[in-house]
């Protein structure tokens, strides 16, 4: 694997499945801990079906990941349940159910040709121009659309929301949605990312509590939240490929860099708190 | 009887244990699916066999665990329990303490590297087991501190640290395999010695009423002039030390078969831990008790039937006790939010 095509990877899993937690704490919903489960299921189910074709294995790996972000909403916005405690349940079921899956479809092949073209003779991967338009169209979406505004006003000014007429919970359910099929499209480069060695009972390496470091150090806006899942996947690409430059020393010990630097930055960013109302508590940021 | 501790206990124990028969519940709808999409050979096809063979095969031996005695499956459980006691014992704090796997893998390396290279009793690898996992509660504790960083977060973050550091050291060193005889009777008395320590803690002591309180509405807390940044160290320091103590004793015990690292990042004693925590609203002498029946479903699932259900529909299962012990409607909400619909 090359270092572009890895960092595109880990671009396209953080950039992505963060971009998906902003809609959903925007809306006032924490998705941070459930990240890996929505991550690794929809990977999953979008390797398996990576014998259709690679824009097919990207819808039915975002259709996994909505599947599981429902069971998330339905937790936080119909059971008054725990975000925290509900998220880490769902990533330990995504775990086992990952498990159980790959034992009873015999095993998860796939062929990393499938999402690359060939440009001139030079493999392009599918996640780039899928990256790069992500962040835009996020912004586009929440910003300047209907959805958006009143997505973000069930966040900050419930109360607001609430005397306009904005049908809160199916606002944030279309938000959770949407996050969701996000995450799981993310899920597929995440696993490419990791490779073939990979244990579907390790999740995706810890990279959904990368990206959801990524959405809160943005404070769910999309820019800021490109730049630091940039930073993130540099990292990530950083440690993946470490092992080819360092062939002797452990591989494992590259992998935590991420997570130090990421702790690093998650202290600088959270002090200051610029999101009023249940976003901030979905953000983990409110007082 | 009417008073209204015990109407609050009676409706917690209740709420328990609507979590757990739903949760098997389900696990019994789901496993009947498994069976009737993937069936053993020599299987009739149907819904009937499927029901019957998802019974016999899947949740009966659940039910039944192991077939060990009392104190070897208690020896078993400590890790679990230990981990799942500190898990409710943050909780009841407020705080969510996330790093068991990474600590819990940082206990069981910094026990391997004592009794390997320096041969000290089972109690001196425990102390530091209990060290080595310490640090990462308080580091947290620090940064949500100083730097309002959610300590779940930073938590799972750093037990990722953990983990893939242990597998690093894992790949230079190699540990001995442990030899401890005698340790079971330590090991099942440990998880209840250390339940009962909080337990007494936080009923008979002021640092414990403020924890409490703290776990109630760290607002108020604050607004009595209890020391809640104090409060959040010492508890998520104390958490972690339990989960690395859970480390060195899963080492100690010989449970740890492969190196302890990576395979453990979202094992089933996780999950285990946190359901038990949950499903005792964390007491931590429910807790015990709790990590206990977890503990035995998990090991249960050990002795499905192979061919048609793999070993991890006993974590899916406890998962699922977890999932719904996060449903504020079916549990007795240690922290009321006002009941406000979202």
């Amino acid at each position: 694997m090359t270092l572009g095509g890895t960092f595109v990877l880990c671009v396209f899993a953080l950039l992505l499945s963060s971009l998906g937690a902003a809609f959903f704490a925007r809306g006032g919903l924490a998705a941070g801990f459930a990240l890996e489960g929505i991550m690794l299921l929809g990977g999953l189910a979008g390797l398996v079906s990576s014998g259709i074709s690679w824009w097919a294995a990207l819808l039915i790996a975002g259709a996994a990941g909505m599947v599981f972000s429902a069971l998330l909403a339905l937790l936080q916005i119909h059971l008054k349940g725990d975000p925290v405690i509900g998220g880490i349940a769902l990533t330990f079921l995504a775990a086992a159910l990952a498990m159980i899956l790959a034992r009873l479809l015999g095993g998860v092949s796939y062929n990393r040709k499938t999402f690359e073209w060939t440009l001139n003779g030079e493999a392009v991967s599918v996640f780039l121009p899928l990256a790069l338009a992500a962040a835009p169209l996020t912004w586009l979406l929440m910003y300047h659309t209907r959805f958006g505004l009143r997505l973000r006003l069930c966040g900050e000014e419930r109360n607001a929301a609430e005397n306009a007429g904005v049908r809160i919970q199916w606002t944030r359910w279309r938000g959770a949605l949407l996050g969701g099929f996000l995450g799981g499209a993310a899920g597929v480069a995440a696993l490419i990312a990791l490779g073939g060695g990979w244990t579907l009972k390790q999740g995706v390496g810890g990279m959904g509590f990368l990206a959801a470091a990524a959405m809160i150090c943005g404070q769910g806006k999309p820019w800021r939240i490109l730049l630091y899942a940039l930073m993130m996947a540099a990292l990530q690409t950083g440690a993946l490929m470490a092992v080819e430059y360092w062939p002797a020393a452990p591989q494992e010990a590259f992998r935590l860099i991420p997570f130090v630097l990421a702790l690093g930055i998650l202290c600088l960013k959270c002090r200051r708190n610029e999101v009023p109302g249940e976003t901030a508590r979905a953000l983990g940021l409110d007082d | 009887m009417r008073s209204k501790r015990f109407q609050r206990f009676l409706r917690a124990l209740l709420s328990a244990i609507l979590r757990l028969a739903l949760g098997l519940a389900l696990g019994y709808v789901e496993m009947t699916l498994i069976a009737y999409f993937h069936p053993a050979e020599g299987q009739a096809s149907g819904i009937v066999p499927a029901l019957t063979a998802a019974f016999e095969g899947g949740l009966m031996p659940m039910l039944r665990g192991g077939s060990s005695g009392f104190l070897t499956e208690a020896a078993k459980a400590a890790p679990a329990a230990l981990l799942a006691i500190g898990v409710a014992f943050s909780w009841r704090a407020g705080l969510y303490q996330l790093g068991g796997a990474g600590q819990y893998a940082l206990g069981a390396a910094a026990c391997a590297a004592c009794f390997t290279f320096f041969a000290l009793p089972w109690y001196a690898c425990l102390l530091v087991s209990a060290a080595a996992g310490c640090w990462m509660g308080a580091v947290a504790g620090w940064m949500k501190n100083r730097f309002r960083v959610h300590e779940g977060l930073s938590t799972a973050m750093m037990a990722w640290i953990g983990i893939y550091a242990v597998g690093a050291a894992m790949q230079c060193f190699s540990a001995s395999k442990a030899d401890f005889p005698g340790i079971e009777l330590p090991a099942a008395l440990l998880p209840a010695a250390a339940a009962l320590l909080l337990w007494l803690g936080m009923a008979l002591t002021a640092a414990g009423w403020a924890h409490g309180t703290r776990g109630e509405s760290e607002r108020i807390a604050r607004y009595a002039g209890m020391d809640t940044g104090k409060i959040t160290v010492l508890t998520l320091t104390i958490s972690a030390a339990l989960s690395g103590i859970a480390g060195g004793l899963g080492y100690c015990q010989g449970l740890l078969t492969q190196a302890p690292g990576i395979k453990l990042a979202l094992s089933g004693l996780g999950a285990q831990g946190l359901a038990a925590g949950m499903l005792a609203n964390g007491n931590p002498i429910g807790t015990v008790l709790a990590a206990g029946l977890t503990a035995h479903l998990a090991n249960g699932a050990n002795s499905l039937d192979t061919a048609v259900f793999s070993p991890e529909v006993g974590e899916w299962i406890v998962a699922q006790i977890l999932y719904l012990s996060a449903a504020g409607m079916l549990t007795h909400a240690k922290k009321d939010k006002g009941g406000r619909s979202v």
